[in-house]
């Protein structure tokens, strides 16, 4: 079954995405006790939890043991996935579970510097943009952060999943298990303070 | 619309998921308001910076931690299954055995006299009002002095005519 697995995969990457597998067909085939199934789905989701995670707790250190508790979740409850629901969905949602847990047992930190929270200067690729524009936009992406880490905690991670990961209204009204029209008025209402914040911040 | 209604609507409007009629209340309201254009500029910028930005990856030592501690679970599950007593660990076996002996030992004890009280009474209500019906048990073995009140299949009597 491995084998076939990563015969498809391999054939994926070479060919177009009509042959990727989807990630309700990978957590199957893990159930089925494919563990290739389950690192594949590691290789997909790591990146993009642990950019929600960190967006949401502004700590990298406590955002990655986030993301490695979630990918421990889905290892050993690999059977509490059911297929009503996308995967997306319900790896979005145990990472929030746990997120939210580990928010309330550590205080978040404050910092008034424009370094990043664990003390590592603000990453710049050259290349591409212009260096003054990324500049711009990383010092912009910090000011932010510190903003995002003051308004409300049911704002800031419905904004999160919105403008960072780029979620459906759908799929964070079932991450969040709130009905769309109450998620809407949470992001348009988020948005607004952080754009208040981030003026007095700036004056 | 007024000023609530007009904040309510500027995500929706910027995304574009007015409705028809929605959208021209909504852009009447900034035509006769212009003072509220820069509301909606500073939304767009807060989305479009949030959006611009590098996706976090994971530190380079990820894969190497999680398969560390996937792989020190499959040791704690390999341990906690080989040894066991009808599937529990040697301890939890003895705790839920100490506890069902706990259990057992007080079913005797506390409702013990409960039970006996009930014994007595049942007994004594069957002697007082069931005795009638109760056949009793001839105490002699000797049948020759008795009088023989048998009767054979076709209803003839054939017992002993004493009287």
């Amino acid at each position: 079954m491995s084998q076939n697995l990563q015969t498809l995969l391999h054939k994926s990457t070479d060919m177009n995405d009509e042959f990727k597998l989807t990630d309700e067909r990978l957590i199957k085939q893990f159930q089925e006790g494919d563990r290739h199934a389950f690192d594949e789905l590691v290789k997909r989701y790591k990146d993009r939890l642990h950019n929600f995670v960190y967006r949401y707790m502004n700590n990298q250190t406590l955002a990655e043991d986030v993301v490695q508790e979630t990918m421990i979740k889905l290892y050993t409850h690999k059977h509490y996935y059911k297929p009503i629901a996308k995967f997306s969905t319900w790896i979005y949602t145990v990472a929030k579970n746990l997120a939210l847990t580990e928010l309330r047992k550590n205080k978040r930190r404050r910092t008034n510097s424009l370094w990043t929270d664990d003390g590592r200067p603000i990453d710049i690729e050259m290349g591409g943009e212009s260096l003054d524009n990324k500049v711009q936009n990383e010092l912009a992406v910090e000011e932010l952060k510190k903003c995002l880490d003051k308004i409300p905690e049911n704002f800031r991670i419905a904004v999160v999943l919105r403008d960072f990961q780029e979620l459906s209204y759908e799929e964070i009204s079932k991450i969040l298990e709130i009905p769309i029209g109450t998620i809407k008025s949470r992001i348009n209402r988020g948005r607004i303070q952080l754009a208040e914040k981030l003026k007095h911040f700036k004056e | 619309m007024d000023y609530n209604k007009f904040e309510d609507r500027i995500s929706s409007w910027i995304e574009n998921d007015l409705s028809l009629k929605e959208r021209k209340e909504f852009e009447a309201f900034l035509a006769e308001n212009p003072q509220y254009q820069s509301k909606v500029d500073e939304v767009r910028h807060i989305i479009s910076t949030m959006r611009e930005s590098e996706s976090l990856k994971v530190s380079k030592e990820f894969d190497k931690n999680l398969n560390q501690k996937l792989q020190n679970l499959n040791i704690k599950e390999e341990h906690s299954t080989s040894k066991g007593v009808f599937g529990f660990s040697g301890q939890n076996f003895v705790y839920l055995a100490l506890s069902l002996g706990a259990i057992i030992f007080l079913l005797f004890q506390l409702p013990g006299n409960a039970f006996s009280e009930d014994i007595i009474t049942n007994s004594n209500s069957m002697s007082e009002e069931n005795l009638e019906s109760i056949p009793v048990a001839n105490d002699s073995l000797d049948t020759k002095d008795k009088p023989d009140n048998s009767y054979d299949v076709n209803g003839t009597f054939v017992g002993n005519d004493e009287q």
